[in-house]
């Protein structure tokens, strides 16, 4: 009796086959299916995290360099800039150092030929208004040859004074 | 003493509660207890799998961590018998588990009255005609482990040739030496025989003994060789089914 196999046990194969194919849909393989996405989606975000980050630390280090490299360009600029304008500057104060000395020493020369100038008129004018003054003073004798060399000394040291 | 044998063999033996009639011929289908307690327990499971994974969503919550546990731990316990093939077997498995562990501890949540206490209570008379209904396991009927068991070695045979091949499964009889070879194909008889009357015998066993505890010791006692009886041993011989079942795939699909 307590071995008699019936249908039981086609039942039990029925149930069972039941049991499985609903659990397989309802439970086993949709949550294992649920699960994979899942570790696939936390790698997928992890791999993406991992590869940000790598590309964050590239972009830095070029920007650092690019930043470097303006720098450095910068102080090029402005050293170049720096000494071009010394350059200018030295070149303009040499042209005006130039040009005043050459204004001066014209300066000078007109100065002197003018003196030179004024000196020989005012030499014949002195002596006409020393010879004028003199025939007024002595009127009479005048063309002496005496009087004449007395007039000419008192030019000559009129002239030299 | 008569009638104590009379209701300890009422219990331990399955009994037809209704049959159903085959169209076209005289032939009825008879339905025994141990359908009926299946039948229930397939529902309750049923149904706890349907609230458990209702609502899904990437991050889990609530009732779909305790579906995952479930889910994870049988998927596990495949993958290390089993290997990287696991994906075929695991379902099947995991139904034996879960079908298993609430069959062999069926007895404990008997505290439902039975059905003569059930027709004297509420009058309906369909509780008189199955007077002495009760959860009983259906694992203590030879049908349902001689079932299981030939469902497992099946399941060794169809996995293991869809896995290897027909000729790559064929070689494994002539494994690791063709004198090995009788040997092999007894392996197919005794692998079954072993895992229908291990279960059979150990949950029947478990159940008579729990009978006789009840007859004997009637209001509190059992409670506590129920946890060892119900609880444990049926745990254990769910677990050592599946997990003797998984070794037998992997040996053949590894």
């Amino acid at each position: 009796m307590l071995l008699k196999f019936g249908p039981t046990f086609i039942w039990t194969f029925v149930n069972l086959m039941l049991l499985y194919f609903l659990l397989k849909k309802l439970l086993f393989g949709r949550l294992t299916l649920y699960m994979d996405n899942r570790t696939k989606s936390i790698k997928e975000s992890i791999d993406n995290a991992e590869k940000a980050k790598a590309d964050a630390a590239e972009l830095k280090k070029k920007y650092e360099d690019q930043l470097r490299s303006a720098k450095d360009e910068a102080s090029k600029i402005i050293d170049e800039a720096r000494s071009k304008a010394n350059k200018e500057y030295d070149s303009i104060i040499a042209d005006a150092k130039k040009d005043a000395e050459g204004v001066l020493v014209k300066a000078r020369e007109e100065i002197e030929r003018e003196r030179d100038q004024m000196l020989s008129d005012i030499k014949g004018q002195v002596a006409s208004l020393a010879l004028a003054a003199a025939s007024k003073v002595v009127e009479a004798n005048m063309d002496t040859a005496s009087n004449r060399a007395l007039v000419d000394k008192f030019i000559d040291e009129a002239g030299a004074a | 003493m008569s009638d104590l044998n009379t209701e300890l063999n009422h219990a331990m033996l399955p009994h037809e509660m209704f049959s159903i009639p085959v169209p076209f011929t005289d032939y009825k289908i008879p339905v025994t207890d141990t359908v009926v307690v299946t039948w229930i327990i397939m529902a309750v499971i049923i149904l706890f799998a349907y609230i458990f994974t209702k609502k899904l969503s990437m991050v889990p919550q609530g009732k779909q961590n305790f579906a995952e546990v479930v889910v994870e731990l049988v998927n596990n316990l495949v993958k290390d018998a089993v290997g990287h093939h696991w994906r075929l077997f695991a379902p099947y498995l995991g139904t034996v588990l879960l079908f298993l562990i609430v069959s062999n501890i069926v007895s404990i949540f008997n505290i439902i009255p039975n059905g003569e206490q059930l027709h004297k209570l509420t009058h309906m008379e369909i509780f008189e005609h199955f007077p002495n209904f009760a959860l009983r396991p259906p694992t203590k009927d030879i049908n349902v482990t001689a079932c299981l068991a030939i469902m497992s070695i099946l399941l060794v045979v169809i996995g293991g040739i869809r896995v290897k091949r027909l000729s790559g499964w064929l070689k494994h009889f002539l494994h690791p030496i063709p004198v090995m070879l009788p040997f092999n194909i007894l392996d197919y008889v005794i692998k079954p025989l072993s895992l229908c009357l291990r279960l059979f015998g150990n949950i029947l066993a478990a159940f008579i003994i729990m009978e006789l505890i009840y007859m004997a010791f009637p209001p509190v006692v059992p409670a506590a060789f129920s946890i060892y009886f119900d609880l444990f041993d049926g745990l254990l011989q769910a677990y050592i089914f599946v997990f003797l079942t998984s070794l037998y795939v992997g040996e053949v699909v590894e």
